[in-house]
């Protein structure tokens, strides 16, 4: 074959398979966290903020780990003040604005913990997504009083706590 | 009747009415105080709340009864739900603290009440409800009663129909407000601790200025 021809070739091949392959790093996950379990409770919710840097649209796809039984990708819908919470099959990360996932809101859910999340631990988790692969997370479980921003506090202004 | 007359005629009745309407405005009719502007919705007139019996978290029965003399925030929910409940529970908490600090909670009640009896026993609701806050109450009944209940305070709650496993339940994420005459008063549709204790507040306002 040519050498201009193979050249041409390699070079399609290489710019082809980059449309299938997210630039390393375009996906950002921010503080991954969770509450940790009240007594008797065997569910769960992870929370974070997923920024997509790409020029596409990426799709969570799935959560995996240890952590608990099965884990489900969750939304809320609100309807007159009535909470649905439904799974859904992939979470849409756009480009330009952050993805929240949130209490009242999208989260994964952890069916079955194996074990009671505890204030201060931390658990893997693996997010699953269509474009950026997988991404390894280290999740923090904050206690009941963690996210007291909003608490007035007596010195006249509130502490945001990141565990 | 000459027109000096009349014209006089028609001055003392124009006075006249004038002054009738300056006393039926301020010393006739009482003053009307607006009802309080709330995130939800303030109950006008209250409405009174009627029998119900559930079981408390000590496994004793309940009833209206309970609730004379204070006032109640109640919630419905269940403990399996993984989000919104502690979400809610804990804003509860924080504006628990808020009236606390406000010296408005001299004896104030707060109940979550399980719309989920086959997973909530009363001795389960013992152990979630007080990790919320130690002042926390939890309460659950036969699916009969809590429908009825339910239904007395416009509480939308759905348990599957072929419930299994590990089955979600829709339900109202509304706080509700009972007064120490056990009257529905208001319906906080908003769940931010300080707008809560700042709308219990003007309720209070509301009621001392009656």
């Amino acid at each position: 074959m040519k050498i201009i021809t193979r050249f041409l070739m390699s070079f399609f091949l290489i710019t082809g398979m980059s449309v299938y392959a997210a630039e390393p790093g375009t996906l950002q996950i921010t503080e991954p966290w969770a509450r940790e379990s009240p007594p008797t409770m065997t569910n769960g919710a992870v929370y974070m903020t997923l920024t997509n840097t790409g020029s596409e649209t990426d799709r969570l796809l799935e959560g995996s780990g240890e952590v608990a039984e099965t884990i489900e990708l969750h939304t809320h819908i609100m309807e007159n003040h009535v909470a649905k919470m439904r799974k859904v099959e992939s979470i849409e990360v756009a480009t330009g604005q952050p993805t929240v996932l949130q209490p009242g809101g999208l989260h994964i859910m952890l069916i079955g913990l194996k074990q009671p999340l505890t204030a201060g631990q931390t658990f893997p988790l693996t997010l699953r997504f269509e474009k950026a692969g997988e991404i390894p997370v280290e999740v923090t479980v904050r206690g009941k009083d963690a996210d007291a921003a909003e608490m007035p506090q007596s010195d006249g202004h509130a502490h945001h706590h990141h565990n | 009747m000459a027109p000096r007359a009349r014209t006089l005629l028609v001055a003392a009745v124009a006075i006249l009415a004038f002054g009738l309407g300056l006393w039926l405005n301020f010393g006739l009719l009482p003053d009307r105080v607006d009802p309080p502007a709330i995130a939800g919705i303030f109950l006008e007139p209250p409405r009174s709340v009627e029998d119900f019996t559930l079981i408390d978290q000590t496994g004793q029965p309940f009833t209206k009864d309970r609730w004379h003399g204070k006032w109640t925030f109640l919630y419905f929910g269940y403990t399996f739900c993984p989000d919104v409940c502690p979400l809610t529970l804990l804003e509860l908490s924080k504006m628990q603290k808020i009236l606390a600090q406000e010296h408005l909670d001299q004896n104030n009640a707060y109940l979550f009440i399980s719309v989920d009896p086959a997973r909530d026993t009363p001795e389960r609701l013992g152990q979630y409800v007080p990790y919320f806050n130690p002042k926390f109450q939890g309460a659950t009944g036969t699916p009969e009663q809590l429908a009825g209940l339910a239904k007395q305070f416009g509480v939308y709650y759905k348990i599957p129909d072929a419930p299994e496993g590990n089955y979600t339940v829709d339900h109202s994420s509304t706080v509700l407000l009972i007064d120490p005459q056990v009257r529905l008063r208001a319906v906080f549709t908003e769940g931010q601790p300080a707008l809560m204790a700042a709308d219990f507040r003007k309720i209070l306002e509301y009621d001392t200025a009656h």
